[in-house]
């Protein structure tokens, strides 16, 4: 049995309840290790040796109950850090899933974009520093640890990401991307030839080395027409948040995928 | 003693003390602007592969230089050159002659189609028009018409758009379509295509061509936007030629080139009120540097030699104050770019004209 890590922010929480509700439906899944911590501490997460660990520092902004961060980071139900050289795989749920438009347009244009392109953008895994910190400075970050766990061990790192952002709840970028993609059919032809490639590109990734890195898009049935948010039945908490359903569906897709 | 017209010139008019006593990394009075940019001017760039350094330059002292094919966000900055962004004002790539430019110009204004510009390689295709900004190609030729058709709409609107177009002359030898006499960058074959000498054609401008060529750009552009004017700064490129296919010594068609290039920048600078020059020409193949300004290959310009020229540049249009650049934050795209080359395609000759 495969030993396999989940690593993330606060969208790893729908994981979690995921594959809670699959177990107590009789499902048989692997041990899986949750090690989650808020996009505030996710970001301070470092690399030391094959550990991952916290600063010791209690972050001044978005941390309410003034948490120190070396206290809160372990695995859960442990008081250990994850140590990668434990796993066979790890999950990533943190940083904006690669379908996101972010990654690609510059809001609030939609552009045809080359497969080599497509290709430079995922593996770049970054994001322009605060160019959406007006809207959210939590959901448009790639923490360095992504980086450092992917250089750890690339071919056992299967970046997921968080869900897109729920249909009609987010709409300063998504919602306008999608008035502009309703209105030219030129356009969301462009688009859902990216979207296309995007998809071929994952699918590569999860079948040869040649990109460098995997990375799992959500299946299509649980998103929107365009493929640019998530549907409005698996809305979590907020916009930017799915329920456990959603995350039900992710594990029965990993679970196509062979991955548990 | 009698007086004659020497007699009460500046330190700059003589070579001894204007140039030999001087010293090259701040050479008094060697350019003197014609007109102000202002925090406002919309300003684009294009040109030879020296203009990138303009633009940069231009970019890290606030000025508002259009970006209006800027890269993906997701996008890393040292992989935007190699799809052509942040390189000029839009992702044309280098505009090594004026007839380029011209014909980039007509076909944004409708009145001219370019032909046999998709280039095959390997089974991948290529604008040859611009054929760097996709290295590796792209999967149809229908899919090189569809982005090129972006581009356009996207060079319409810079067109329409800028203020002051900083433009830098590059190369007067040129390739171009028999039959069509579209201008292409490179050379058949060097990064795609095939060279076909019943369809290509090598073609070397004259001073008269280009002087022609420019002015027939300026007034399309004038008239694709209802007749407002634009200035010009125009430079020349410093950089020899990687090869000639003139038959004559490589030396021989880079001081032909540079020459033809510097005059017709002189000409037009001189005609013109809106037209202005910036001998940055002058300033890397100043003697007094003993050719020190390039690399070892005698080609490239030396990353201090840039700084040397920029320095010049900005004694007369000097860094925007901060809260300028502040409040244009949001409309603009900055990048970093020091630690980058300069993307030349026709450095490409290199590797594959041998």
């Amino acid at each position: 049995m495969s030993r396999i890590l989940a690593l993330g922010n606060s969208h790893l929480g729908s994981f979690k309840w995921g594959i809670d509700i699959l177990r107590s439906d009789g499902e048989s899944l692997p041990t899986i290790d949750f090690a989650g911590i808020w996009e505030t501490g996710f970001r301070h997460l470092y690399l030391k040796g094959s550990q991952i660990v916290a600063p010791d520092c209690i972050p001044a902004s978005n941390n309410p109950k003034q948490l120190n961060l070396r206290k809160a980071w372990a695995i859960a139900g442990s008081d250990k850090v994850p140590d990668l050289s434990n796993y066979d795989y790890v999950f990533i749920f943190a940083s904006p899933c690669k379908l996101a438009p972010i990654l690609y347009y510059r809001f609030p244009s939609i552009v045809p974009m080359s497969e080599s392109l497509l290709f430079d953008v995922i593996t770049s895994n970054y994001i322009e520093d605060n160019q959406y910190d007006h809207i959210s400075p939590w959901q448009f970050h790639v923490a360095k640890i992504i980086h450092q766990v992917l250089a750890f061990n690339q071919n056992n790192v299967f970046l997921i990401g968080g869900p897109l952002p729920i249909q009609n709840k987010e709409i300063e970028l998504t919602e306008q991307y999608r008035n502009n993609l309703i209105q030219s059919t030129l356009l969301s032809n462009i688009h859902s030839q990216n979207v296309a490639r995007i998809r071929r590109l994952s699918d590569s990734s999860m079948q040869n080395d040649f990109l460098g890195m995997r990375f799992i898009l959500p299946p299509e049935h649980l998103l929107c027409d365009f493929q640019i948010s998530t549907k409005e039945k698996f809305l979590g908490n907020n916009q930017w948040h799915s329920n456990s359903s959603y995350g039900v569906e992710m594990i029965r897709h990993f679970m196509c995928l062979g991955l548990i | 003693m009698a007086s004659n017209p020497y007699k009460n010139l500046p330190a700059s008019a003589f070579w001894k003390t204007g140039v030999a006593e001087e010293s090259p990394y701040s050479i008094q009075n060697i350019y003197k602007k014609k007109f102000d940019l202002s925090g406002d001017s919309r300003i684009a760039t294009a040109g030879s592969c020296f203009a990138q350094h303009i633009s940069r330059k231009l970019k890290s002292n606030g000025y508002n230089v259009l970006d209006v094919e800027p890269p993906p966000p997701g996008l890393t900055n040292n992989l935007h050159q190699r799809h052509g962004f942040s390189m000029y004002s839009a992702r044309y790539g280098n505009i090594y002659t004026v007839r380029q430019l011209l014909q980039l110009a007509q076909e944004v204004a409708g009145k001219r189609a370019p032909e046999d510009y998709v280039w095959e390689k390997n089974g991948k295709f290529f604008d040859a028009l611009r054929p760097a900004v996709e290295p590796e190609g792209l999967d149809s030729a229908a899919e090189v018409v569809a982005h090129r058709h972006h581009h356009i709409l996207r060079v319409t609107q810079l067109f329409k758009t800028l203020d002051v177009l900083i433009f830098t002359f590059g190369l007067t030898e040129m390739w171009v379509h028999r039959k069509s006499g579209t201008v292409y960058p490179t050379a058949p074959g060097t990064i795609a295509g095939e060279f076909d000498s019943d369809l290509h054609d090598y073609q070397n401008a004259t001073f008269a061509n280009i002087i022609e060529d420019f002015i027939e750009f300026q007034e399309l552009l004038v008239s694709m936007r209802a007749n407002r004017p634009f200035k010009t700064i125009l430079t020349v490129s410093p950089v020899p030629l990687t090869a000639t296919a003139d038959g004559k010594h490589v030396l021989v068609s880079t001081t032909y080139s540079k020459a033809v290039l510097r005059s017709v920048a002189g000409e037009l600078s001189t005609r013109y009120s809106y037209i202005d020059y910036f001998p940055s020409y002058e300033i890397v193949t100043n003697p007094r540097l003993h050719a020190t300004s390039f690399t070892e290959n005698l080609r490239s310009v030396r990353k201090e030699t840039v700084d040397i020229v920029m320095q010049h540049f900005v004694q007369e249009h000097p860094a925007i104050i901060p809260a300028s650049i502040e409040e244009r934050s949001s409309s603009l795209h900055f990048t970093n770019h020091d630690d980058e080359a300069i993307k030349c395609e026709e450095a490409l000759l290199e590797a594959f004209g041998s």
